[in-house]
């Protein structure tokens, strides 16, 4: 279990999100999702540890940092590292040992070669591969479709499922709502200088049309588009 | 075009404001150091320009970056990106060769030179794909990918080394330990990405204490055969070259507290200057170690422990 207590971020000035209260329970996957700017990515990372906020963050398990994958739209990785390198140091700085990495390589990475040197799609396995052997109980997963294979989708549709059957604690952001909806046991919708709106399946369909009606399809107008002759 | 050189100036003065002191103050401190730096080098290396010629081939590899260029390239195209290209390599020459034409290396002042503008002609710099074999693996992932960014320096190295034995020549013998020292201080020079303090699941100062450790044992490592060279070879100064040797790992030390007492920024003028001092005058050392450890176990608190 993770709970928000009146957790509020400022930059400066701007209010980022005021006062959220949440409950992410275990055995549950919590989509989070609202425009690019709406503070998704800034929440994620006020429950990681990686930024301060006001209000308390609380979980089962202490210190939460210990105990959390964090899974980044895109993930960090160091010059002239393999990708085997890349997750050996990760176990080595959570201490954990695990003798053949290489029979838990899901996605069949080239594990020998640098990971700096992979694309954008194997780069997101790697990370996920790595996070996965990192015994976690908490998962935080932003975008983590994007850049992924159709194949890869499903694997990973499939892992975060089995995650939940094991009674770990989910919180996912998604651009690609068919996902969400999928995989959610509940949704919430972070807007800009609005109260968090927390939705439940059944509500599913009415969040997907108020989202719709929120596209300004209207600025499309503006720009500069020119009629191609040829 | 020329609004790319405005924003390189504008990038340029926003990372000396960075700096934490007024800019013209940064620049002017910039131009002495170089120039103190470079009369050092020149007074006590008998091969200063052709280090100088390394230096500069090494800040043209840089911004023959494959990612640089293929951005330049799509952004300009072929002629502009080259334009661009040669601009910028006159404005490095503009910072070596005033330095090699006085010390009269004509020589080296012709490859840099011809370095300069015959770059970029050629195709953009990649780097090696083909994994090199490594003592360090996991364990710190600093001296893992240093010692392969480097790994052709250290072979170099090894082979000067081995002819100042040759010609029993201590001097150069100890120059090679002591740039193999100065190039591992390097490898803590980059700041890391949060991530990957964050990772690590000890507290801020089992954190510390253990990089130290690491660092301590893996500069060991990667000096030994350097080192074992000096003590077999010439036995009569194995003082001097223990005392060089600590002197190199201390600094290691001192960077890596360095490093964590600027976290998140890079390392400041300020601090450099504290740094500097310190060097000058080592008593100060008594002061500045307390401190710089108290400030990085601040920063790190946040990261770690919070």
């Amino acid at each position: 279990m993770i709970s928000l207590e009146n957790v509020s971020k400022k930059f400066g000035k701007n209010i980022v999100f005021e006062n959220l209260n949440l409950q992410f329970k275990p055995g549950s996957i919590n989509g989070i999702v609202g425009e690019n700017g709406a503070g998704k990515t800034t929440l994620f990372r006020c429950i990681a540890g990686f930024e301060s906020y006001e209000g308390r963050i609380d979980s089962h398990k202490n210190p939460l940092k210990n105990h959390l994958g964090y899974l980044m739209t895109n993930p960090y990785l160091l010059e002239k590292i393999t990708g085997l390198e890349y997750i050996e140091l990760l176990l080595y700085a959570r201490e954990i040992s695990i003798k053949n990495i290489a029979q838990h390589n899901i996605f069949d990475l080239p594990l020998k070669e640098y990971a700096t040197n992979y694309s954008t799609g194997m780069k997101k396995k790697l990370a996920i591969t790595a996070m996965l052997l990192l015994n976690n109980d908490y998962f935080i997963l932003d975008e983590p479709f994007s850049g992924l294979d159709i194949q890869s989708n499903m694997l990973l549709t499939e892992i975060i499922q089995k995650l939940r059957s094991l009674n770990k604690t989910i919180l996912l952001s998604s651009h690609i709502f068919g996902g969400l909806e999928q995989l959610c046991d509940v949704i919430h919708l972070l807007q800009k200088g609005k109260p968090l709106q927390t939705v439940l399946p059944p509500q599913y369909d009415s969040l997907k049309e108020t989202m719709m009606q929120s596209i300004h399809r209207t600025k499309i107008d503006t720009l500069p588009l020119k009629y191609s002759d040829s | 075009m020329h609004y790319y050189f405005r924003l390189q100036h504008k990038r340029l003065l926003r990372y000396l404001k960075e700096l934490g002191v007024p800019v013209p103050l940064a620049l002017l401190a910039l131009v002495c150091f170089w120039g103190a730096v470079s009369t050092l080098l020149y007074e006590r290396l008998e091969w200063a320009a052709y280090w100088v010629v390394v230096l500069a081939g090494t800040i043209l590899i840089k911004l023959s970056g494959v990612e640089r260029s293929t951005f330049l390239f799509h952004v300009f195209g072929k002629q502009k990106s080259r334009y661009i290209g040669l601009v910028e390599a006159a404005a490095l020459l503009l910072f070596f060769v005033p330095g090699l034409v006085l010390h009269q290396a004509y020589a080296a002042t012709g490859i840099i030179v011809a370095m300069c503008f015959l770059r970029p002609f050629f195709g953009r710099w990649r780097s090696t794909s083909i994994v090199g074999p490594s003592f360090f693996r996991k364990r710190p992932f600093e001296f893992l990918a240093g010692y392969r960014k480097t790994i052709l320096l250290y072979l170099a190295l090894g082979i000067v080394c081995s002819i100042a034995v040759w010609v029993n020549n201590y001097n150069l013998a100890l120059v090679c330990m002591s740039v193999v020292l100065l190039n591992a201080y390097g490898f803590y020079t980059a700041t890391e990405e949060a991530y990957f303090i964050w990772i690590f699941k000890q507290e801020s100062s089992s954190f510390l204490a253990k990089k130290c450790r690491d660092a301590f044992l893996n500069s060991l490592l990667y000096s030994l055969p350097f080192l074992v060279c000096l003590l077999v070879f010439f036995s009569a100064n194995f003082d001097t070259s223990l005392f060089v040797w600590f002197l190199g790992s201390a600094a290691i030390f001192l960077m890596i507290i360095s490093k964590y007492a600027a976290y998140p920024l890079s390392i400041n003028l300020s601090q450099a200057v504290v740094l500097g001092l310190g060097f000058s005058f080592p008593f100060l050392f008594i002061i500045i170690i307390p401190l710089f450890i108290k400030k990085s176990l601040r920063n790190l608190y946040p990261i770690l422990d919070d």
